[in-house]
């Protein structure tokens, strides 16, 4: 009896173990990215450069690097402006609470869709929709803090590392099909200053790196900057949907 | 007590400049034809009490002097004829009055598997959203409509494909979008869609002729009778003859000389002319579907550009070209469209 009594009680003991493994959450790291996600949520404007750099298959066993730097200014509750310089493509996505438009500088063509009245609904449908992904969408999500934590296995606060030379909160969160690394400010603002992101989902691990620069909080951007008016000569083209 | 009274009357004037110094830091500040107003000696006289209880814009005016009338005229009337803040807006000047009227952009959205581009749902494109087209090759504008209600489209004959497979595995995965995998084999390079014509008797689908010539020939598919001649299908209607997409499996003995020829495959060849692909048959030559992966220097009138993730291609019926570029020149390759399992 005794001894059924030590293996049940055994057995209870290595069941919790495996469970505490499968999450594993530092709370140093969520008061990190709780305290950015509040700072995000308080802003009414925000103005950023992000640099990144992402792994591409150009062909089978073949990865190539893309580069590229945007310009993001975003107001809310519903406009934005993005300007994305990439190699061989100079492009402008604006959103003026009504319909977000498409612009290829090098290419003189537009597209323009209808789009949701807010920033959150209209990130989304851009991604579903169009396969756009806006730089910072993630930190601008209301439960940023909250779904990292539920869609990672392991969240952790690796200690102050330097980008830049300034100091920063080096926050890390993985699970079976990606890692992600996020740097945040150590000052007032806790401001991500870089991301590293390396999907395992493929035949091979790739990675998207982004670098921010230059925030600029609160400004008062004109709704005017939101607005896009075609240029002469500039032709519409039809913006096919995935959905 | 002269001496006092003397230094009182130094005082006075000392303290006279100063107000006018002051005065005229302001007039210059203000308007711009403060340089010649503080030339004036005029502001000197009795200097203190004047400056003292009146401001100095109101005390200014000096009105027997024509510039000081001049430049208050011109600043009032400046005033009025100014409109104050167009709005309440917090802003500089209250927003302001545009010459050209806000843009008003239209959405264009369409996707892959309505296969709807462009003309809202009409499966038709070729005059989707057109309704005067001046093709003005024999002085004559001719309408293209659908009046008669005319598919120009032929994607139901029977085995009609977009496109045929190439003959070689493409090098990478396909990009998927919407549950269609697009494959290509060259670098994608874009440069805007310019309808090419192919002279005079050649016209796009949806064209209406009024008659055609009489060494166009009857051909058949799937018991539908077309009217060719010179690369072109019509199909009689009431009011003539309306230009339609060439039926896949057609055969005719000739096709215009200005055809080009297409590599397919090391063994297999097609000739390319005004949109149309044919392959040498017993019979002649048949229409057979755009081979992906082969490239095209030209593409007709009816095709649409539409953006798919970060590419642009020309949409022609249910044909997708790829912009690139060979030997420095600008080409079509026609791209594999495939639905995929996501």
């Amino acid at each position: 009896m005794t001894k059924r009594f030590c293996l049940v009680v055994m057995l209870l003991f290595f069941s919790f173990l495996v469970k505490a493994q499968e999450k594993i959450v530092d709370t140093t790291a969520i008061m990190i990215l709780d305290r950015m996600s509040s700072i995000f949520g308080e802003l009414g404007s925000v103005g950023f450069t992000s640099e990144m750099s992402k792994d591409v298959v150009y062909a089978e066993n073949f990865f190539i690097k893309v580069f590229s730097k945007t310009d993001v200014k975003i107001k809310g509750p519903n406009k934005f402006s993005v300007r994305i310089h990439g190699e061989n493509k100079e492009d402008q996505y604006s959103y003026n609470g009504e319909e977000v438009v498409y612009f290829s500088f090098k290419n003189n063509i537009y597209t323009v869709a209808d789009a949701p009245d807010n920033l959150i609904e209209t990130i989304d449908w851009l991604y579903e929709d169009f396969g756009i992904e806006l730089t910072t969408a993630d930190f601008l999500y209301p439960s940023f803090s909250e779904d990292f934590v539920s869609n990672m296995d392991h969240v952790e606060y690796l200690g102050m590392a330097e980008i830049n030379g300034k100091p920063a909160f080096h926050v890390a969160g993985s699970n079976d099909s990606m890692t992600v690394q996020i740097w945040v400010s150590n000052d007032n603002y806790f401001l991500p200053m870089k991301t590293v992101i390396t999907y395992f989902d493929g035949a091979y691990a790739h990675q998207h790196q982004t670098d921010f620069s230059n925030w600029i909080l609160n400004s008062e951007y004109p709704d005017t900057i939101f607005e896009f008016s075609p240029p002469p000569g500039a032709k519409q083209i039809t913006w096919m949907s995935q959905n | 007590m002269k001496t006092l009274k003397f230094k009182i009357w130094v005082l006075g004037i000392g303290i006279a400049s100063l107000m006018m110094s002051t005065e005229l830091a302001n007039a210059q500040r203000m308007r711009g034809g403060g340089g010649r107003a503080a030339a004036r000696p005029a502001t000197t006289r009795q200097a203190p009490s004047r400056q003292m209880n009146r401001p100095t814009t109101t005390s200014r005016p000096a009105t027997s002097r024509p510039t000081a009338s001049r430049n208050n005229s011109r600043s009032s009337s400046n005033q009025i004829s100014r409109p104050k803040n167009s709005s309440n807006k917090p802003t500089l000047n209250g927003g302001s009055n545009r010459v050209t009227s806000k843009n008003n952009n239209n959405s264009k959205v369409a996707n892959i598997k309505n296969n709807n581009v462009g003309n809202g749902g009409r499966n038709n494109i070729g005059n989707g959203g057109r309704n005067n087209v001046n093709v003005n090759n024999n002085n004559v504008n001719i309408n293209v409509n659908n009046r008669n209600n005319v598919n120009i489209r032929n994607n139901n004959v029977r085995n009609y494909r977009p496109y045929r497979p190439p003959y070689r595995p493409y090098p990478r995965p396909p990009y998927v979008w919407g549950g269609f995998g697009f494959s290509w084999f060259r670098p994608y390079y874009y440069h805007p869609y310019t309808p090419f014509y192919w002279g005079p008797v050649w016209h796009p689908w949806g064209f209406l002729a009024a008659t055609i010539a009489v060494t166009a020939i009857v051909v058949s598919v799937d018991d539908k009778d077309y009217n060719y001649d010179e690369g072109v299908f019509y199909v009689e209607t009431d009011d003539g003859y309306v230009v339609v997409e060439a039926p896949q499996g057609a055969t005719v003995k000739v096709i215009p000389k200005e055809s080009k020829e297409v590599e397919v495959s090391p063994t297999v060849n097609n000739y390319y002319y005004g949109g149309t692909f044919y392959e040498k048959s017993d019979g002649g030559y048949t229409v057979v579907p755009p081979p992906a992966g082969a490239v095209v220097d030209a593409l007709p009138d009816g095709g649409e550009e539409v953006k798919v993730g970060d590419q642009t291609y020309v949409k022609i019926g249910d044909t997708y070209y790829m912009p690139v570029q060979e030997d420095g020149k600008d080409m079509y390759e026609i791209v594999q469209v495939e639905e995929v399992e996501e």
